[in-house]
C-alpha cells in the first residue's frame, strides 16, 4: 500500500484501521479516568496517531504526551471487541519516537541512561546492586533456582528481596542471585521505547558527546547468559514486571539471537501455590483482617495470573479475602506502569488513591499486592492522601506470618 | 464565506474562563478528536467539509453550560453538544465549526426514587457505569443500548434508538420521564412541567421564509398547542433544540433473565420464528443474525456451535413462574419452525457478546454500518431485497424486534477505508440500504446529519413543525447544533472553496481565449467582447471570473447535503462497480 507519510515517521498504518473508534474501552481507561480527554484512551490516541500520520503533521508535544500518559494496562485490549493490539502498538510507536528522537517523554529519557550506566533505572551505583542482602540470607552458587531480585527491591524495597530469599529459605531453596551482575530487566526501558538510544554526556561547555548506545537487547542478553552460564534452570521473580518481561519480552531479544530461554519463570505467587498443592507449607501465625487482593497488570491481565495468589492468600488463617468490584481480568491498573508513575507522577499517585479507595469500599484494612512497583504507587498514596489501610505484598506477608523477618 | 474560525480569540479566552481552563482546549490536535463520530467518513469527504471545531468545552454544571450558551448565542458561535461520539449519523459533525460542549463531565447519579422508581442522573453519565450503580441496589433501566459500555445517557436520549430491552420496554423515548434542557438562548427547562416555556415560541404565525442558511428548511403557518410536558419534543433531537444536562429515567427491578438461543437453516424459517415468539411471548430482547453474519463470525473462530446459521437470541426477564412460561412457548415456536433449541452456554455465551457486534470489523479492516427500521412483518421481503440489490458486496445484517412490531435492522458492510476511491463510492449502500428498507414500510432509525433529508417522515410533519417553531423562536440565528435535523447546506472547507474560486477564475479566460483560437467565427459574431485579444480584455475576463468564482462559492455552500448525497448515489454505485469489476 502507498504510505502517505512523512519520512521519519512512517508507522504502520495496518495496525492503526482496526480500531473502530467504538470506545468501548473509554470508561475502564486508567489514563481516561484520570485525563477525562479523547486523546487519552486507547481509541482516542489511535485516532489521533492516524491523523498525525495521515496528515504528515508534525510530531509536537502533546503527541508524545498522550503517548506516553498511558500506563500500558491493557484494560483496553482486554475491553476491545476487535482485539485492536493496542499494548503492541503504543509500545511500537514510543520506539519509534525514541528513534526519531521525538521520545521518550520528558524526564523518562534519565531511566536509559542510568541503565546504561549503572545497569538500573534508579540511578543507584552498579557496585552496591547487592547490598541489600544481610547475612542471615542463604544464597548459593549452585542452586539450579535462581531468584531474579530486580532494581525496585535492590534500590528502594530492600525488604522485598529479603523476604523473598527467607520464603526461599524456608522452603530449604538456596537460590542462586546474580548480585552485581544482575542487569535491569528492562521493563521500564522496553514500556517507554528504550529499546536503542544514543547516550550523550554533557561537556564542561554544555555541549553533549555521545558516550556509547543503549541496546536493551544487549542488557537482556546478558541476564541470559549469566543464569545460563551457572546452571539455573528456574528463575523466581518478586516483581511482576521483571516476571512479565522475562516472559513475554526476553524471549523476543534473545530469539533474534536465535535461541529460546534456556530457564522456566515463575512468580513467587506460584511457587507458593505449588508448595500449598503439595501440603508443604504450613502457615505458623493467622491474618485476622479483612484484605483485598490488587492484580498487577503485568501479572494477570499480561501473563495470566489470577488464581494463584487467590489460592495463598486464602489459605492464611483467620483471613478474610473480599475482591473489590473491578478484579481479575477487569482489574484496575495501579497507575504506576508504562513509565506513569516516571512521566506523569502526581497523576501516578491520584491513579492509585483511586484503586484504594475501591478497596476501601469493601471494607479492606489491607490491600495485598504481588508487585514491588504497584506496592511503591500505593504506599506513595497512602503517604500524600493518608488513607487509613494497610499495604503489603505476598511475600511480607509470608515472611511476617512466618516469623522470618 | 472562505473559511476562517467561528471564534475570535478574545472569545476563546473568555469561554475558557466560564467553563475553567482545564476543561476548555482550543489546540489543535483535540479538535481533530472531537470534530468527528464513530463513522469513518471517507476521507475525500473530510477534505471537502469545512467540519472542524475552534474549541472544545467540558462543561461541569447547569450553570455553566446556561452562561455558554448566552455567550455564544451573543457571539453567534455555534455549539454542538457531544457525548462520547459513539453515533454514526453526523449528530457531533461541527458543520459550521463552532464550540463542541461535551458533556461527560456531567456524569453525576443524582438521585434514586425508589417510589416513582426513577432515577436522575447527569447527562455525561455512561450507561455502563449507570448499569453498575444501579446493580448495586437491585435496580436496573428498562433499556440500553448496546453501546452501553461507551456511549452516555443524554447522547442516546439525543440521539434517539431502541436496544436491549426495547422488545419489552421500547425504546429510549419510553424510558424518559424528565429533562433538564438548557435552551439556546441559556434558559433552564424542566420539560415534564415547563411546557409553557416551549408553548409561548408556538403562538401566532409569522413565520418568515428566511434567507440565507435557512433557505433549504421548512415554514409552517399554524398554532401549535403543546400541554405541560413537552419531554418528547427533545427526546431524539439531535441537540437541535438545546443541551440535555439532565435526564430522569424509568428503572424498574433487577430480575432474574433467561436468555435462549435458537438456530435455523434459512433466513425464511428464521424470520416467521421471530413473528411467532414475539407474537406468543415477551421477550425483554429479541435479536438475530443473518446466515452471512454467522459465516464472518466463523470465518473469524468466533460463531457458536449451532445447527443452522440464522440464529435468534431471546432473552426474557421477569420472576422464576414467569420465565418458565416463556421458554416453554419459545421452546414450541422454534421446533415449529424446523429450529433448534441451542445449549445454555451457547445463549449465555451470545447474550454476553451483545455489546460487540463489531467483532466482525477485523475481516474489512473497515465497516461501514447502515440501520433502518423494517415492520416484522415486512422482514422476510425486505432480507431478499437486500439481497438482491447487494450482489456484489459482503455484508451481515443484524437486527432486533421493538415493542412496536419493527426490527431495527443493521448492515454491516465489509470495507476497506484505505481504498480511498472505492471507500467513498461505497457509501451508496448505507444510502441504498435504508431506502430498502423504507420502500418496505420502514423508517429511519436516527437522523443526526446524514438522514436530516428524512427529517419528515421521522418525526412526523406535525412534530417537526413543533421543533421547527421552536427552533426558528429559541435559535434564530441557526446556531445550536446547525445542519442536524434540519438539513443545512455544506459548508465547504477552505481547500475546497478555494480549488472553486481558481477553477472558475481561470477556466473561464481559459474557455474563451481557446474559443476564440478554435472557433473564432463563432465567437467574433456572438461574443465578441468576451474574446480575450488584448491584456486588459484578459484582466477584465479573470475580474469576472473571480466574481463568479465568489458567487459560485456561495451557491456551492448553499447546497443541502441531502441534495449532494441524492444526486451523487447514481454515480458512486456505478463507479464502485466499476472499481471493484
Ligand atoms: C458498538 C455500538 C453499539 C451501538 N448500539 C446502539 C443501540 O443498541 N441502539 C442505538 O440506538 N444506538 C446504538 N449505537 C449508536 C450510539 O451509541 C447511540 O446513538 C448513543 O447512545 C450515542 O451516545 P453518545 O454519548 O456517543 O452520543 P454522541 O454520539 O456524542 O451524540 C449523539 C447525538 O446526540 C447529541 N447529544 C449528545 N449529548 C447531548 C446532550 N447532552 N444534549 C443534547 N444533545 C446531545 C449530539 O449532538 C448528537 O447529535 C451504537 C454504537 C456503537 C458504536
Ligand atoms: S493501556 Fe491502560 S492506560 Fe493505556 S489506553 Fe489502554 S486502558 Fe488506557
Ligand atoms: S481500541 Fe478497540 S475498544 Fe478501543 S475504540 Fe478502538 S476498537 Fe473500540
Amino acid at each position: 500500500m502507498r504510505r502517505l507519510f512523512t519520512k521519519n515517521f512512517d508507522f504502520d498504518p495496518d495496525k492503526i484501521v482496526m480500531c473502530s473508534n467504538c470506545s468501548t474501552c473509554r470508561w475502564t481507561c486508567t489514563s481516561y479516568e484520570e485525563w477525562g480527554s479523547e486523546a487519552m484512551f486507547a481509541g482516542g490516541r489511535l485516532r489521533m496517531l492516524r491523523a498525525y500520520v495521515e496528515k504528515n503533521l508534525p510530531i509536537d508535544e502533546h503527541f508524545v504526551e498522550a503517548i506516553y500518559s498511558c500506563s500500558v494496562c491493557e484494560q483496553c485490549v482486554e475491553r476491545c471487541p476487535i482485539k485492536v493490539p493496542y499494548g503492541e502498538i503504543v509500545e511500537d510507536l514510543r520506539k519509534r519516537l525514541v528513534e526519531i528522537g521525538k521520545g521518550p517523554y520528558g524526564k523518562l529519557g534519565a531511566m536509559g541512561d542510568r541503565v546504561f550506566h549503572e545497569h538500573n533505572p534508579y540511578g543507584g551505583e552498579a557496585k552496591e546492586r547487592a547490598n541489600w542482602i544481610t547475612p542471615d540470607l542463604k544464597i548459593s552458587d549452585d542452586s539450579n533456582i535462581g531468584y531474579f531480585v530486580g532494581c525496585t527491591a535492590s534500590y528502594r524495597r530492600p525488604e522485598i528481596g529479603v523476604a523473598t530469599v527467607r520464603m526461599l529459605n524456608h522452603f530449604g531453596i538456596e537460590p542462586q542471585i546474580l548480585g552485581t551482575d544482575e542487569y535491569c530487566c528492562c521493563s521500564p526501558l522496553i514500556r517507554t521505547g528504550q529499546i536503542v538510544m544514543p547516550i550523550f554526556k554533557k561537556q564542561e561547555d554544555g555541549s553533549k558527546k555521545k558516550v556509547g548506545t543503549l541496546d536493551v537487547k544487549s542488557i537482556i542478553n546478558h541476564n541470559i547468559e549469566e543464569f545460563k552460564s551457572r546452571g539455573v534452570d528456574q528463575i523466581i521473580y518478586s516483581c511482576s514486571g521483571c516476571f512479565r518481561t522475562t516472559t513475554l519480552d526476553w524471549p523476543k531479544f534473545y530469539r533474534e539471537k536465535g535461541g529460546i530461554l534456556p530457564f522456566s519463570t515463575q512468580h513467587l505467587s506460584q511457587f507458593l501455590a505449588v508448595k500449598l498443592k503439595k501440603g508443604e507449607m504450613k502457615w505458623k501465625n493467622g491474618y485476622n483482617e479483612r484484605v483485598t487482593y490488587h492484580d498487577p497488570c503485568h501479572l494477570g491481565r499480561h501473563v495470566g495470573v489470577f488464581e494463584e495468589p487467590r489460592e495463598v492468600i486464602k489459605s492464611i488463617p483467620g483471613i478474610d479475602l473480599v475482591e473489590m468490584d473491578r478484579n481479575r481480568y477487569e482489574s484496575k491498573c495501579c497507575g504506576a506502569g508504562g513509565g506513569l508513575k516516571g512521566g506523569f507522577g502526581e497523576n501516578a499517585t491520584n491513579i492509585a488513591s483511586r484503586r484504594i479507595e475501591q478497596a476501601l469500599e469493601v471494607g479492606a484494612t489491607t490491600l495485598i499486592s504481588s508487585c514491588v512497583f504497584c506496592k511503591l504507587n500505593f504506599l506513595d498514596a497512602v503517604k500524600r492522601d493518608g488513607h487509613d489501610i494497610k499495604i503489603v505484598n505476598i511475600e511480607d506477608l509470608f515472611s511476617d506470618l512466618m516469623e522470618l523477618g | 464565506m472562505l473559511d476562517g474560525r467561528m471564534i475570535r480569540v478574545v472569545n476563546l479566552r473568555k469561554l475558557a474562563e466560564i467553563v475553567g481552563e482545564d476543561y476548555f482546549s482550543s489546540e489543535d490536535y483535540m479538535l481533530d478528536l472531537y470534530s468527528a463520530d464513530i463513522a469513518a467518513l471517507p476521507e475525500m469527504v473530510n477534505d471537502l467539509l469545512r467540519t472542524k471545531a475552534d474549541a472544545v468545552a467540558q462543561p461541569t454544571s447547569t450553570e455553566i453550560v446556561s452562561r455558554i450558551l448566552k455567550y455564544c448565542m451573543d457571539k453567534r458561535i455555534p455549539v454542538i453538544p457531544r457525548g462520547h461520539g459513539t453515533s454514526g449519523y453526523g449528530g457531533v459533525v461541527p458543520t459550521r465549526r463552532g464550540l463542541v460542549l461535551e458533556m461527560t463531565r456531567m456524569n453525576e447519579i443524582h438521585s434514586i426514587d425508589k417510589g416513582k422508581m426513577t432515577v436522575e442522573v447527569g447527562a455525561g453519565i455512561i450507561w455502563g457505569h449507570l448499569l453498575e450503580e444501579l446493580e448495586d441496589e437491585g435496580l436496573t433501566v428498562a433499556a440500553y443500548p448496546t453501546s452501553a459500555p461507551s456511549s452516555t445517557v443524554g447522547g442516546w436520549v439525543a440521539a434517539g434508538g431502541t436496544g436491549i430491552g426495547s422488545t419489552k420496554y421500547g425504546g429510549i423515548r419510553e424510558q424518559v420521564v424528565d429533562l433538564e434542557v438548557v435552551l439556546p438562548d441559556g434558559t433552564v427547562i424542566r420539560t415534564a412541567k415547563d411546557g409553557k416555556v416551549i408553548a409561548q415560541f408556538l403562538k401566532g404565525s409569522d413565520y418568515v421564509f428566511n434567507p440565507g442558511h435557512d433557505l433549504y428548511q421548512f415554514g409552517f403557518l399554524e398554532d401549535e398547542r403543546v400541554n405541560d410536558n413537552v419531554t418528547d419534543l427533545f427526546v431524539d433531537s439531535n441537540g437541535a433544540l438545546g443541551v440535555i444536562t439532565k435526564v430522569v429515567l424509568k428503572i424498574i427491578p433487577l430480575r432474574n433473565l433467561k436468555p435462549l438461543v435458537a438456530s435455523f437453516r434459512s433466513g425464511q424459517l428464521m424470520t416467521h420464528a421471530l413473528e411467532n415468539i414475539v407474537a406468543a411471548t415477551r421477550p425483554f430482547f429479541l435479536h438475530f443474525i443473518t446466515g452471512d453474519f454467522y459465516q464472518m463470525q466463523a470465518e473469524l473462530g468466533l460463531a457458536p456451535k449451532t445447527s443452522g446459521e440464522w440464529i435468534i437470541l431471546a432473552t426474557y426477564e421477569g420472576t422464576e413462574d414467569e420465565l418458565a412460561g416463556e421458554v416453554e412457548k419459545f421452546h414450541h415456536f422454534v421446533n415449529r419452525n424446523n429450529g433448534i433449541v441451542e445449549s445454555e452456554e451457547i445463549a449465555q455465551h451470545e447474550w454476553e457478546e451483545r455489546f460487540y457486534p463489531m467483532r466482525i470489523k477485523r475481516l474489512g479492516p473497515s465497516l461501514a454500518p447502515s440501520e433502518v427500521y423494517v415492520p416484522l412483518d415486512n422482514l422476510e421481503e425486505f432480507l431478499e431485497a437486500v439481497d438482491q440489490h447487494f450482489k456484489n458486496e459482503r455484508y451481515a445484517i443484524e437486527g432486533a424486534v421493538t415493542n412496536k412490531g419493527e426490527v431495527a435492522a443493521l448492515a454491516w458492510f465489509l470495507d476497506d477505508e484505505r481504498k480511498k476511491i472505492s471507500f467513498l463510492m461505497g457509501w451508496y449502500r448505507s444510502l441504498d440500504f435504508i431506502d430498502i428498507g423504507l420502500k418496505k414500510g420502514g423508517r429511519a432509525y436516527s437522523i443526526g446529519m446524514w438522514n436530516a433529508p428524512l427529517s419528515r417522515s421521522f418525526y412526523g410533519e406535525k412534530r417537526l413543525k413543533t421543533m421547527y417553531k421552536v427552533k426558528r423562536q429559541t435559535d434564530s440565528k441557526n446556531l445550536m447544533n446547525p445542519g442536524k435535523v434540519f438539513s443545512g447546506p455544506l459548508n465547504l472547507s477552505f481547500r475546497f472553496n478555494l480549488l472553486i474560486l481558481f477553477a472558475v477564475t481561470i477556466a473561464i479566460p481559459t474557455v474563451l481565449f481557446l474559443a476564440g483560437l478554435l472557433v473564432p467565427e463563432i465567437t467574433n459574431a456572438y461574443i465578441p467582447w468576451l474574446v480575450p485579444d488584448t491584456f486588459s480584455k484578459l484582466l477584465w475576463l479573470i475580474g469576472l471570473g473571480l466574481i463568479l468564482g465568489v458567487v459560485a462559492i456561495e451557491v456551492a455552500n448553499m447546497i443541502p447535503i441531502g441534495f449532494v448525497l441524492t444526486m451523487g448515489r447514481p454515480f458512486m454505485r456505478l463507479f464502485r462497480r466499476i472499481w471493484r469489476s
